[in-house]
């Protein structure tokens, strides 16, 4: 539809921003709707005065005070990302010891039982990586790229002792809702390791917790988040072990 | 990086220049966000899924997604704040979708803008927030039921406007009519008491 078309009927177009605004249309209608936002000016701005409305609802509901629980949780997984997620060399000792007791402290609560767990694991790896390059390393493999898209992806997998840091480059960037998987295979089975996102640049550096012993190779797949028990798509990586 | 950034340095950052700082992967700068957002973002989603441990997981997952993805919030189509309860929003009708499929249960009495509750004991800011939500309250009161229900309906049921013309047995173009009605009203209200941004101006 042209501009002159959408707004021939403008008292149905604005109930539909109106709805749009809201969130009430169905997909296709949305995505119908946005072509034309996308290219009229005056309906984006009715959409974003709209919106200021649609904005205040939600201090219309009823204020709780969340659970600490919360807190503690996600600033665990979020202090453990930061440091996987290429920071490690630029954080400040005072800094990681806090990171550490923090964690300590987190240990002390089964309810967090499982994010530790997880902090615990990647914890592990972040920790061969700060040790800085060389010192127990046992070796540096090239990871192959699988399929099309990741033809120029470059990887390495960086082993140490028993787990290992795998480095990428150039990866396909993700949907908003998919995260990268890195899977151990041993005896043909895939087993879940961590999950990784990209910084800006398409690289990242993914932790490949232990253990590592008689497993035959380290793949990474995209998979929906927060990531699965199983793999769902085909792997872009392959990285031989042993 | 900011390696010289006080923790109080932080505090007095803009939610956008923390959003820059958590782009960036600092964990520091995304517990500030936490702590300014947290409470609006659980509140949220307690009142869209009716359940506090559902609301926790919610909330968290909106918030990782924030960190995960800092990099897609756009300043120019709107806050931090608002662009973060939309996720926390989109995400807990999720949660509602996942949850009916298996026992639908949603009260369509339920007026979302009409529940009150006094406050136990309150830090400053929750008061503050509290006394916020009950002006807001107050304001969305004076809409005519018939538009705080259908907005209702859409923001905190997640139906769309076919499936709430259905629910109402009402046509199409009454529910959209409606919604539209009630947003410019309380737009025209409350934006201004609210000293809410953009409340200045006028529709085309
Ligand atoms: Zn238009």
């Amino acid at each position: 539809m042209t501009r002159a078309e959408w707004h021939a009927d403008s008292e149905r177009l604005y109930d539909d921003l109106a709805a749009y605004a809201l969130g009430a249309l169905d997909a296709s209608e949305t995505a119908e709707l946005e072509c034309h936002i996308d290219e009229c000016e005056s309906c984006r701005e009715r959409v974003r005065s709209l919106r200021s409305a649609v904005d205040l609802l939600p201090a219309s509901v009823e204020q709780r005070t969340p659970p600490a629980s919360l807190r503690e949780n996600l600033l665990a997984t979020v202090r453990a990302e930061a440091t996987t997620a290429g920071d490690a060399a630029v954080r400040r000792e005072p800094e990681r010891a806090l990171w550490w007791q923090r964690l300590a402290g987190l240990m002390a609560r089964p309810a967090a039982a499982m994010t530790v767990l997880i902090v615990l694991t990647v914890g592990v790896a972040v920790g061969y990586l700060l040790r800085g390059s060389g010192e127990e390393t046992k070796g540096l493999v090239s990871a192959m790229p699988l399929g099309p898209q990741a033809a120029q992806v470059s990887a390495t997998l960086e082993r140490h002792g028993d787990s290992a840091t795998l480095h990428v480059n150039e990866m396909p960037k993700l949907d908003r809702d998919e995260v990268y998987a890195v899977w151990v295979k041993r005896a043909g089975v895939l087993e879940p390791r961590s999950t990784f996102v990209l910084g800006m640049d398409g690289s990242a550096e993914a932790a490949v917790p232990g253990p590592l012993e008689g497993a035959d190779a380290v793949l990474v797949t995209a998979e929906p988040r927060p990531g699965g028990p199983q793999p769902t798509t085909q792997p872009l990586l392959e990285a031989p072990l042993g | 990086m900011n390696p010289t950034l006080t923790p109080e340095a932080l505090q007095r950052l803009a939610d956008e220049d923390l959003m820059t700082l958590v782009e960036r992967k600092d964990a520091d700068a995304f517990a500030v966000l936490y702590d300014r957002h947290g409470g609006a973002a659980y509140s949220l989603a307690h009142r869209i899924v009716g359940d506090p441990e559902v609301a926790e997981d919610v909330t968290q997952e909106a918030f990782l997604s924030v960190w995960r993805s800092g990099a897609r919030f756009d300043a120019t189509r709107g806050s931090v704040r608002s662009w973060t309860l939309g996720i926390v929003r989109n995400r807990a009708i999720d949660a509602l979708r996942r949850a009916a499929s298996s026992a639908p249960k949603l009260d369509l009495d339920d007026d979302a803008v009409l529940d009150t509750k006094p406050g136990e004991q309150l830090t400053d800011s929750e008061a503050i927030r509290r006394e916020t939500s009950l002006r807001v309250r107050g304001a969305l009161g004076e809409l005519p039921a018939e538009q705080s229900e259908v907005i209702g309906l859409a923001y905190f049921g997640g139906f769309t406007h076919s499936e709430i013309a259905d629910m109402l047995g009402m046509p199409l173009g009454t529910v959209k009519g409606r919604m539209r009605l009630g947003l410019e009203k309380i737009r025209a209200t409350l934006a201004e008491r609210m000293g809410a941004k953009r409340s200045s101006e006028v529709l085309p």
